[in-house]
């Protein structure tokens, strides 16, 4: 390949996707680089996409999009000994266009995705390895392959190549990742009729739920467990802090089996026949831990440059991902426009960033990570708040108390300071 | 109870004859933690003799020992073009 094009992405997961689009769309002649045998060999999600940004890039996405629940109800769920308390978010809007979100299957959604990129004049390839850059000066004027003669040039590059983006790394933007800024998520999907999932969670017809979990069955693991409604399968794993691992000296199947043979969750999944294992990283150091985004010649968006953001109720990273795939193809299409690829013309993508979702969600939630660090968070609270629930639901031969001084007794298990620091936290964070 | 053998049976892997992660064993050997023991999620590392083993067979390319490694004892790439785990669903 001689050929020069005006836009490579690297990878083709929902942001190289995305940026690929944009740019095809455009005009632009576009070459996608994906590593995988095929398009979404390397993508896994929990997973629910929010749809919004969806709606944008592709305008009524659900005519044709390989979907698979609308999500109606988010649950939480904490549990504590024999306890579990559950807190259920329904909306029946949501089984509604435009939607809010929807359970996804990777390989097939990425597959669509990119189907849209390649009908807008993209071209992909896949089974192949970018392993560096082609420089001209300090600008980055196209990519070398892994394969013979297979050094590509572009006017813009854009690095969509993953959490464990090497590119990155050899571009300069990104420094090594610290223990606090990745979470080890491992995922089983597990078949099971639609009829029994509309029975066991309350469903019906395609509506979907999904459950984010806390409590203490991950004892001494910050983490916790999800579990989403497919359409004949559920997905149920569980994202835990790595470093606690090692020194609880533990395994993430480990710690998912706990979880799995909770008495709330085993009835869900009963039966359930395991199609799928898997396991990813999650960028989820959050705003301060974020790459420098653009140099000469080159843009990075997605998991490659740590747009995800974890609430613990909600977890935003494919929307992300779209966004910020689409920002980067934007700017591309400027800086062909122009001519210019330089820093001057490409830090255009931070003011689009900023504009829409993708960088106003990562600095809302900048001390979110920290937050969701508080060990307090993953054992003390779900304790507490099950103590002050199961006091509400019985009734003893003592004297009644109120509710405030069976809080005020609860909560002297837990250093007040530390409650309202995290309550502080929490507040400024989610 | 699911056995984690069984789960990682069903997983898609193409291998190539050249490993894509190559670990220095001699950097383990005064490694107290050991989180590789721990973290991957396919249990690629071993430990026989006091000697920590790795293979690459069943690697899921998560990179979660790339950054856990405490001695950073990994050659961490990844595999050629269209080898290595093959996610059938995701």
């Amino acid at each position: 390949m001689s050929e020069t094009f005006d836009v490579i992405v690297v990878g083709a997961g929902l942001a190289g996707a995305s940026a690929a689009l944009t740019a095809a769309k455009a005009g632009l002649s576009v070459l996608v680089i994906e590593r995988g045998e095929y398009i979404g060999a390397k993508n896994i999600t929990g997973g629910m996409i929010l749809t919004r940004v969806l709606q944008d890039i592709v305008p009524n996405y659900w005519e044709d999009a390989p979907l698979e629940r609308p999500i109606q109800h988010q649950r939480i769920m904490m549990t504590s000994g024999e306890r579990a308390l559950e807190i259920d978010i329904g909306n029946s809007t949501f089984l509604n266009p435009p939607y809010n979100g929807f359970s996804v299957l990777r390989k097939e959604f990425d597959q669509w995705l990119a189907g849209k990129a390649r009908e807008a004049g993209a071209l992909i390839v896949t089974g192949t390895v970018v392993d560096d850059f082609l420089y001209e000066g300090d600008r980055v004027v196209g990519v070398k392959t892994r394969r013979t003669e297979g050094n590509i040039r572009a006017k813009v590059v854009i690095l969509a190549d993953g959490v464990n983006s090497l590119l990155a790394r050899k571009a300069g933007l990104r420094k090594k990742y610290g223990h606090h800024d990745i979470g080890l998520g491992i995922k089983e999907l597990l078949a099971l009729p639609a009829k029994v999932i509309n029975e066991r969670f309350g469903l019906t017809g395609n509506a979907g739920a999904c459950y984010a979990a806390i409590g203490d069955f991950a004892r001494g693991i910050p983490g916790g467990g999800f579990i989403y409604t497919n359409k004949e399968s559920v997905s149920i794993g569980m994202v835990v802090q790595p470093q606690a691992l090692a020194e609880q000296r533990v395994t993430a199947d480990e710690v998912l089996e706990r979880f799995k043979a909770r008495p709330e969750v085993a009835r869900l999944i009963e039966g359930g026949k395991l199609l799928e294992y898997s396991g990813h990283l999650i960028p989820e150091g959050g705003y301060t831990a974020m790459p420098k985004l653009f140099r000469d010649g080159l843009l990075v968006a997605g998991d490659a440059a740590g747009f995800v953001v974890n609430t613990g109720i909600v977890l935003q990273g494919m929307n992300l991902a779209l966004a910020s795939g689409r920002c980067a193809g934007e700017t591309a299409v400027l800086a062909c426009q122009k001519g210019d690829p330089s820093t001057a013309v490409l830090s255009r993508y931070t003011t689009l960033l900023e504009q829409g979702i993708a960088l106003s969600e990562m600095k809302a939630h900048k001390k979110a990570p920290e937050f969701m660090r508080s060990p307090r968070l993953f054992d003390q609270y779900p304790d507490l708040l099950n103590n002050v629930m199961e006091q509400m639901v019985t009734v003893g031969s003592d004297p009644r108390q109120s509710l405030m001084r069976m809080a005020k007794k609860e909560l002297g298990n837990v250093k007040l300071m530390d409650v309202v620091r995290d309550a502080l936290m929490g507040v400024r964070a989610l | 109870m699911s056995d984690r053998a069984e789960k990682l049976e069903l997983i898609r892997h193409v291998v190539h004859m050249e490993p894509h992660i190559i670990l220095d064993s001699a950097k383990c050997s005064n490694c107290q933690q050991k989180p590789c023991l721990y973290v991957c999620p396919a249990g690629c590392f071993t430990e026989k003799d006091g000697e920590t083993e790795f293979q690459y067979a069943g690697c899921l390319e998560c990179g979660t020992c790339r950054v856990m490694c405490a001695k950073e004892a990994l050659k961490w790439d990844y595999p050629l073009g269209g080898y290595g785990v093959s996610i059938r669903m995701g």
